[in-house]
């Protein structure tokens, strides 16, 4: 299964923090510090799998990808295959650059709660879900559409600095 | 944090999206929990969206507001809006406490198997049961849905059965015996996918249609047996064909390329665990070598991880070992992850002929090797040295560089088990001590190497001690000049050898006094106390203390080494069955046997060999013990491990019996010849083609035990029909002892599809045992003879529960000891109960010898000694 999604860019600022067991938030800190320390060291041209990380148990696999200033990595147990999660990755952010239209570090600090949205589309309970991006954009965008008319304001608070930035 | 009473819905949705906001960054959040709880209760989308989101991320498995969001949950899993449903949902799979578990089980259960519901809805469903299942698998009832549940597995939607394939994998792992028709819904799904090219077209990722789908079936299948009806098996091997067919040329781009090896890597693994088809198999190790020379990192990763999983379950490994040289490069590449799965395949893929060269590049790899790789190294190495050494004095000089070397990165079992070993074997000691004392001499001594020069030193320093260069006083001396160096604890392990020297070499007395002397000022208390107390057992006036004291160490008893349990221990740990391991075959196949569900007592056979060179009694039988089970509760596999069992000890008989074929053998035997003829049975109403019968050896046990087809018998007939026999006579001759019973391999076409079925011949040492007769007294003196020279003694403590519930069993005891042809002495024994024989072994090479067994029952504990 699929232990943790993590997003976060090359100085390890977690834009992303999702693990589909149980675990506090400073562990989850420290499992953040630790795969950005054994990720950030390798150059683009080495594989996109690795281990050791201890935090998360003898049987996990770190399986990762690298665009622009953000790595995605999955964190793995071995009933997973590596390519398929590999794939998994690219489809996730083909849904988020479907989502947002060029996708880039900023939408994923203004929309932090859409991301959570997306990925429960692509992965539930440690299990892939939906690989179909038509079929993840239109359950998204139709839970979208509930939100419109119910409220006055189509962002957060937040959202509506997006403006300034 | 104080909450103004009048907070609308939309303040409260930006409170508490701050609050998940800086829980993100890492800040422990442990207020605002009720805010949520309050917006998951609100009838807006909106506020319940971000409600939903909050707890899934915030919540506490024991926070005390639970109840309340049991009960939203609730209410929203019967909602008419799916959007409303989904939320819910999701927020189970992300929770999940025990509550969730016992209230909301049945309801979700209704939702995945409901007539109306949605494909959004059910995939959810049906990842929210599998998470419930894996916390809590006894409070959700799995037994009673899980049948309904499988048909999903040919639903049309992709979706859907991409979640229930998950779901199904993980009931497989728990309730084998429910999910068994998962199999063929599996098969049937994949051939649709696969070979009818039946999907919808948004499922085509690059090119390639519903990978994952495909990968999870072919995951899927591997969890089961291979199936045994004729047409699912052709179908299967058809699939498997396909899709190797399919990547046989290489994708231009990434992507695709990604998909279809993912789905490769995932066919062969399955034909692996399956083991349908040798040919197959080769194929797959000749293109897993392009794999693991090419370019593209990911590929060659995986490629070396998927030949260590072929290396550890095909028959031949000529094929893998071509690319040798390839995997040995690999060990040097850049990237660590790629050096790991080459140092797997290496000790996957390592036989007694390969070992050497294996062995020696690791050693000479150990040096620039990354620190987090060394440990493990180490042990395999030392696993494997011990395994495949053929020749002592390689063995000792392969671990005292092995301890030289990874000395800082290895745990303590390396060294106490090369210690444990060279104690055992009487040969290698001589050599082991004139290792030692070099290694002691030599400029740099590792600590662990200092130690276990100490230790043998300390054991056998006498054996050199007339050697030049080698005398008491020169092994002192080094051993003397290397302590000051070593750390505490080998300090101390150096003090004991030279307490050890004062009893071997009363001539060096004085000088090791001396030694002992120094320190008995030692700051360090155990270094203190150990000096004193040997100083003071020098000193004493009695004489016959000290040799008591020190006195030679006793062989260690043959037991599974520490090592092999530390590997596998850094591999357990996990949710997932695994299915196979890294390592050769046999633990593998020890793996299945042990998943059969059958107490497989691996047993060395307690006879004791008179023979001098026969130090570790390699007489290995394996004893089923089957009291007490039920037959509906076994499997065709382990009901041929019964037929087995019995055939050890008698004749004639069944050792196979199923629903296509039947396979009976007659033997004779005369020491140290035998034959052994196969009769085989069409059971079925069709006739058989293409039969083939062969009897292959073990590695293991090649040299020692020659099998062959008897001369002057007719050629096998062609076809057999419904009810017919064929038959063949085996010539069996037992050069020397051997450990591991012949397998017996029988090929054949059945309604188009090739079988293939292996079974192990009921062939041991024991039917090479004739029955003696000799007086009570005699067996004693010969017993105690044995015991006194603890030497080719194989003491064994079996479990075997059904004795305390079993009077017969006393009796079935006595027929399997005399069956594996040991004669009986009555009443030898003290204890009416225990049972004695004496037989004598006959082989061709190592010539004629005694075999004793005293089996001792007890029934009040259920053991057997």
């Amino acid at each position: 299964m699929i232990k943790s999604v993590l997003i976060f860019n090359q100085l390890g600022k977690p834009r992303l923090i999702k693990f589909y067991e149980q675990i506090g938030t400073t562990l989850q800190q420290e499992i953040l510090r630790e795969i950005h320390a054994l990720v950030a060291k390798r150059p683009d041209t080495q594989c996109n799998f690795l281990e050791g990380c201890h935090s998360m148990g003898t049987d996990s696999r770190i399986i990762y990808r690298h665009y622009a200033t953000l790595y995605f990595v999955f964190v793995v147990d071995s009933s997973e295959s590596e390519l398929g999660i590999l794939d998994l990755i690219q489809v996730f952010v083909e849904a988020l650059d479907r989502m947002f239209e060029n996708v880039c570090e900023l939408d994923l600090i203004f929309h932090f709660d859409e991301i959570h949205y997306i990925l429960m589309e692509v992965v539930e309970a440690g299990m892939v879900i939906e690989t179909n991006l038509t079929e993840i954009s239109r359950a998204v965008n139709e839970g979208k559409q509930l939100i419109k008319p119910a409220s006055e304001h189509s962002r957060l608070g937040i959202g509506a600095l997006r403006g300034f930035v | 944090m104080c909450v103004e009473p009048s907070l609308n819905g939309y303040n409260r949705k930006k409170y508490v999206c701050k609050l998940v906001y800086m829980a993100l960054l890492g800040y422990e959040v442990s207020f605002g929990h009720r805010e949520a709880v309050d917006l998951v209760n609100s009838t807006k989308y909106s506020e319940k969206q971000i409600g939903y989101l909050a707890i899934s991320l915030l919540m506490e498995e024991d926070a005390d507001y639970g109840r309340m969001v049991v009960a939203a949950m609730r209410r929203d899993i019967h909602d008419t809006n799916e959007f409303n449903v989904s939320l819910a949902l999701n927020a189970v799979s992300n929770i999940c406490t025990r509550e969730i578990a016992e209230v909301l089980t049945q309801d979700i259960v209704a939702q995945l198997l409901s007539p109306v519901a949605s494909m959004f809805i059910k995939k959810k469903a049906a990842l929210c049961l599998l998470r419930l299942l894996r916390r809590f698998p006894e409070a959700v009832n799995a037994q009673q849905w899980a049948a309904r549940v499988i048909p999903y597995l040919g639903h049309r939607d992709i979706g859907v059965t991409l979640s229930v394939a998950s779901l199904v994998t993980a009931l497989a792992q728990q309730f084998p015996e429910d999910t068994r028709k998962a199999a063929s819904f599996a098969v049937r799904r994949l051939k649709s996918l696969v070979i009818d090219n039946e999907y919808a077209a948004e499922y085509i990722y690059y090119k390639v249609p519903a990978p994952w789908l495909q990968i999870k079936l072919l995951r899927l299948l591997q969890y089961f047996p291979a199936p045994e009806s004729p047409e699912l098996r052709s179908l299967l091997l058809s699939i498997l064909r396909h899709i190797i067919d399919v990547s046989q040329d290489t994708p231009r781009e990434l992507q695709q390329m990604n998909a279809q090896y993912s789905i490769l890597f995932e066919a062969i693994n399955l034909g692996i665990q399956l083991d349908i088809d040798q040919g197959l198999m080769q194929e797959c190790a000749v293109l897993l070598g392009r794999f693991i020379t090419s370019r593209e990192i990911n590929v060659r990763y995986l490629g070396l991880e998927t030949m260590a999983h072929l290396a550890a379950y095909i028959d031949s490994l000529d094929t893998i070992k071509t690319y040798q040289g390839v995997i040995i490069q690999s060990l040097r590449d850049r990237d660590v992850s790629v050096r790991r799965r080459a140092l797997d395949l290496l000790y996957s893929m390592c036989d007694v002929s390969s070992a050497k060269t294996i062995v020696s590049e690791l050693l000479r790899h150990m040096v620039v090797a990354d620190f987090t790789l060394r440990e493990e190294m180490a042990l395999k190495v030392a696993i494997l040295t011990e395994k495949y050494a053929t020749e002592y004095s390689w063995y000792v000089d392969v671990m005292m560089r092995l301890v030289s070397l990874a000395g800082d990165h290895m745990g303590d079992e390396v060294w106490h088990r090369i210690v444990q070993v060279i104690l055992g074997n009487e040969e290698l000691q001589l050599y082991a001590c004139k290792i030692a004392l070099q290694t002691l001499k030599a400029p740099v001594c590792h600590e662990s190497a200092l130690k276990v020069s100490a230790y043998v030193l300390g054991e056998f320093g006498h054996l050199i001690a007339n050697a030049p260069d080698c005398a008491p006083v020169d092994q002192l001396k080094a051993l003397q000049s290397k302590m000051a160096s070593g750390s505490q604890s080998a300090r101390a392990v150096a003090l004991t050898t030279v307490g050890k020297f004062i009893n071997l070499f009363p001539e060096i007395k004085t000088l090791c006094l001396r030694v002992l002397d120094r320190y008995r000022g030692a700051l360090d208390a155990e270094l203190q106390q150990r000096a004193c107390e040997y100083y003071a057992l020098a000193t004493l006036e009695s004489e016959d203390l000290m040799p008591t004291v020190f006195e030679e160490m006793p062989p260690f008893p043959e037991r599974r080494s520490a090592l092999m349990s530390r590997l596998l221990k850094r591999e357990a740990d996990t949710e997932d069955q695994r299915t196979w391991v890294f390592g050769g075959r046999e633990i593998n196949r020890e793996r299945k046997l042990q998943k059969a569900g059958k107490t497989v007592e691996d047993s060395e056979e307690p006879p004791v060999a008179a023979v001098p060179q026969l130090l570790e009694v390699p007489e290995q039988t394996r004893f089923v013990a089957d009291g007490g089970q039920t037959p509906e509760e076994l499997a065709r596999v382990a009901k041929s491990k019964r037929h087995y069992a019995r055939l050890l000890w008698e004749n004639d008989g069944i050792l196979y019996d199923g629903d296509e074929i039947q396979v009976g053998l007659v033997a004779q035997y005369k020491p140290p010849a035998g034959r052994v003829g196969v009769f085989l049975g069409n059971k079925s109403t069709a006739p058989i083609y293409d039969i083939s019968i062969h009897v292959a050896c073990e590695e293991s046990s090649e040299k020692q035990l020659v099998v062959q087809q008897a001369t002057g018998q007719g050629p096998l007939p062609d076809s057999l029909m419904p009810l017919g026999q064929a038959r063949v006579f085996f010539d069996i001759k037992c050069i020397d002892v051997f450990a591991t019973a012949p397998t017996l391999r029988i090929a054949y076409t059945m309604a188009g599809a090739p079988t293939v079925s292996e079974l192990q011949m009921p062939v041991t040492i024991a039917h090479f045992i004739d029955p003696v007769t000799i007086t009570v007294a005699d067996f004693f003196s010969r017993w105690k003879q044995l015991g006194d020279a603890a030497i080719g003694e194989a003491q064994n403590v079996l479990k075997t529960p059904f004795l305390s519930t079993d009077s017969g069993a006393i009796q079935w005891l006595r027929n399997v000891v005399g069956g594996a042809g040991f004669a009986l002495i009555q009443g030898a024994d003290a204890e009416p109960d225990n049972i004695v024989g004496v037989g004598i072994a006959t082989t061709e090479n190592a010539g004629r010898f005694g075999c004793l067994i005293r089996v001792e029952p007890k029934p009040a504990h259920g053991l057997t000694r």
